[in-house]
């Protein structure tokens, strides 16, 4: 209880978000949420999160244009990011991986208890 | 041999003989106005050099894709009037098709997935297709033919293909995702107790999506392949790794059915040089197979040995095996046997099809043994040398475990 982690998740689609919220709000994990990249890149940079859970297609500013310049803050440079998509073409798991991505997940290929699981092993 | 046969239908000697000087002249140029008007009104592109690479010959098609009339090609070197890019690359003169011909007596085609554009004198860069062959006279090389066409549609309609299979990949997966994740969350019992009932028929609802979601991935995987955009990058692999990440994925299943599984890797195996992607690909098909179509308590063997040239990968089950009639159809696209249809098991026709179109592009080979009601045994075997490179767009193989590891 101390020490609450914090995780950011940046998705347009409100029932992916709704299940991973009540997901993790049960293994006590605070969920801050944004539905952009440019809101995204605001809340990160201001709360600073222990993780940052991204999909790539969203309005206003993509997911791989907000990593790319979450990643020139010196903040931003370390925090893990987790890739959460439907997209699975080689260039975008590339450009990702290029742009510092943690790790790349496709969402229907995931059952969500994995994907809280994995999030917690980049918490410890 | 055509032309002739048009003009005349005599003896040709004979008829040269009996002809007056004149005739003969007429005659002549009456073929030559004619080979002209083919050349002319032939939608491809021609061209023709000598040995030293000048062009002596090319036509009005060949003339509009440079926005050069033909006169002023002609004497020229092929490679001063044609600029070549694969991709964005310039292509060096000595790596130019009509080079590889000349040189090695070869005929080479350049098709849609070699990406070749043709730099015009408007400066405008065009996606081209090629054959380009070595031009003999009894036996010698004396210049090259080059064949060229605009591929613009075609590469128009190949962009179309290839965006409506990432958006459907995309598109398809997300509503898919969410019902998995939703009936997930009822049968963990996050919105209250499940009553037995209602959990057999939630775990009814989750695995008929979870077979939607593999059909999904299955068929983008095949599509990919049939558009032949997909890469293949081979690394030196540790085949019985990859072997046993496949089995890892099906752990739950060769549980639940009580299925013993198997498995001997020789000792003397050394690493090949695979796609590991695309081997863990064929690894999941083959095992993923001999598990759903072997009954309760049955066995699964898995071996990985090496012969002099290959490294073969048996696999053996004690399951329904393949009716006589269904074996040659087996490696069909969407093809399932009529037992296992009667069954009513999950599958998509479509794993035997994606291993064999792996190994056709990669290189290797794949074969049966089958008994019906007794089991069949597949053998997969890739060259000690390993799979042959191959560029593309899109990677394969993400069905189970699509993390991609940071290196």
């Amino acid at each position: 209880m101390i020490n609450r982690k914090k995780i950011l998740i940046v998705e347009d689609d409100p029932l992916v978000v709704k299940a991973l919220k009540e997901k993790f709000t049960k293994e006590n994990i605070q969920v801050l949420e944004a539905t952009d990249g440019e809101t995204g890149l605001k809340i990160a940079l201001t709360e600073k999160p222990d993780l940052i859970l991204l999909d790539l297609v969203l309005s206003v500013m993509d997911g791989l244009t907000m990593l790319q310049q979450l990643r020139t803050d010196s903040w931003g440079a370390k925090v893990p990011v987790i890739i959460l998509t439907n997209l699975q073409e080689s260039k975008e798991i590339l450009a990702a991986s290029e742009a510092g991505a943690n790790s790349y997940l496709v969402k229907a290929n995931w059952r969500l208890t994995d994907i809280v699981e994995k999030i917690k092993s980049f918490l410890k | 041999m055509v032309l002739m046969a048009e003009n005349d239908n005599n003896n040709l000697s004979t008829d040269i003989r009996d002809s007056s000087y004149e005739d003969l002249i007429l005659r002549i140029h009456q073929e030559k106005e004619q080979l002209g008007a083919i050349l002319s009104s032939m939608s491809e592109g021609l061209v023709v050099t000598d040995i030293n690479r000048r062009i002596i010959l090319i036509n009005q098609a060949a003339g509009i894709l440079l926005r050069l009339a033909p006169d002023e090609a002609v004497g020229r070197n092929f490679g001063e009037v044609f600029q070549l890019y694969r991709k964005d690359q310039l292509i060096k003169r000595e790596d130019s098709p009509l080079e590889r011909a000349i040189e090695n007596k070869n005929i080479i085609s350049i098709s849609l997935l070699e990406h070749f554009y043709l730099k015009n004198q408007n400066g405008r860069t065009l996606p081209v297709a090629m054959q380009v062959a070595p031009l003999l006279l009894n036996g010698e090389v004396t210049g090259g033919i080059i064949l060229l066409r605009d591929i613009t549609r075609e590469q128009e309609v190949d962009q179309a293909k290839s965006e409506f299979v990432s958006l459907a990949s995309h598109q398809l997966r997300t509503p898919l995702s969410s019902i998995s994740w939703f009936i997930e969350m009822i049968l963990d019992g996050d919105v209250g107790p499940v009553n037995k009932r209602q959990q057999e028929y939630l775990d009814v609802l989750y695995q008929s999506n979870q077979r939607l979601i593999e059909l999904v991935n299955d068929l983008l995987d095949v599509s990919r392949i049939d558009l032949g955009t997909f890469i293949i990058d081979p690394k030196l692999t540790d085949l019985p790794t990859i072997a046993e990440e496949a089995l890892v994925d099906l752990t739950s299943k060769i549980k639940i059915k009580n299925i013993t599984v198997n498995k001997k890797y020789s000792e003397s195996l050394p690493k090949v040089s695979v796609d590991p992607r695309l081997t863990h690909v064929i690894f999941s098909n083959l095992l993923s197979n001999a598990v759903k179509y072997t009954p309760e308590g049955g066995t699964v063997n898995l071996s990985i040995e090496p012969t002099d040239q290959e490294v073969v990968i048996t696999v053996t089950d004690t399951g329904y095996g393949i009716p006589l009639a269904d074996q040659p159809k087996i490696f069909t696209k969407l093809f399932r046997a009529d037992n296992i249809k009667e069954r009513d098991l999950e599958g998509t026709g479509l794993g035997l099809y994606i291993i064999k179109s792996i190994l056709n592009h990669a290189g290797g080979r794949v074969w049966f043994d089958s008994l019906p009601d007794h089991g069949s045994t597949f053998r997969v075997a890739i060259p000690l040398a390993g799979m042959t490179q191959k560029e593309g767009t899109k990677i394969l193989g993400f069905t189970n475990n699509s993390e991609r590891k940071n290196r």
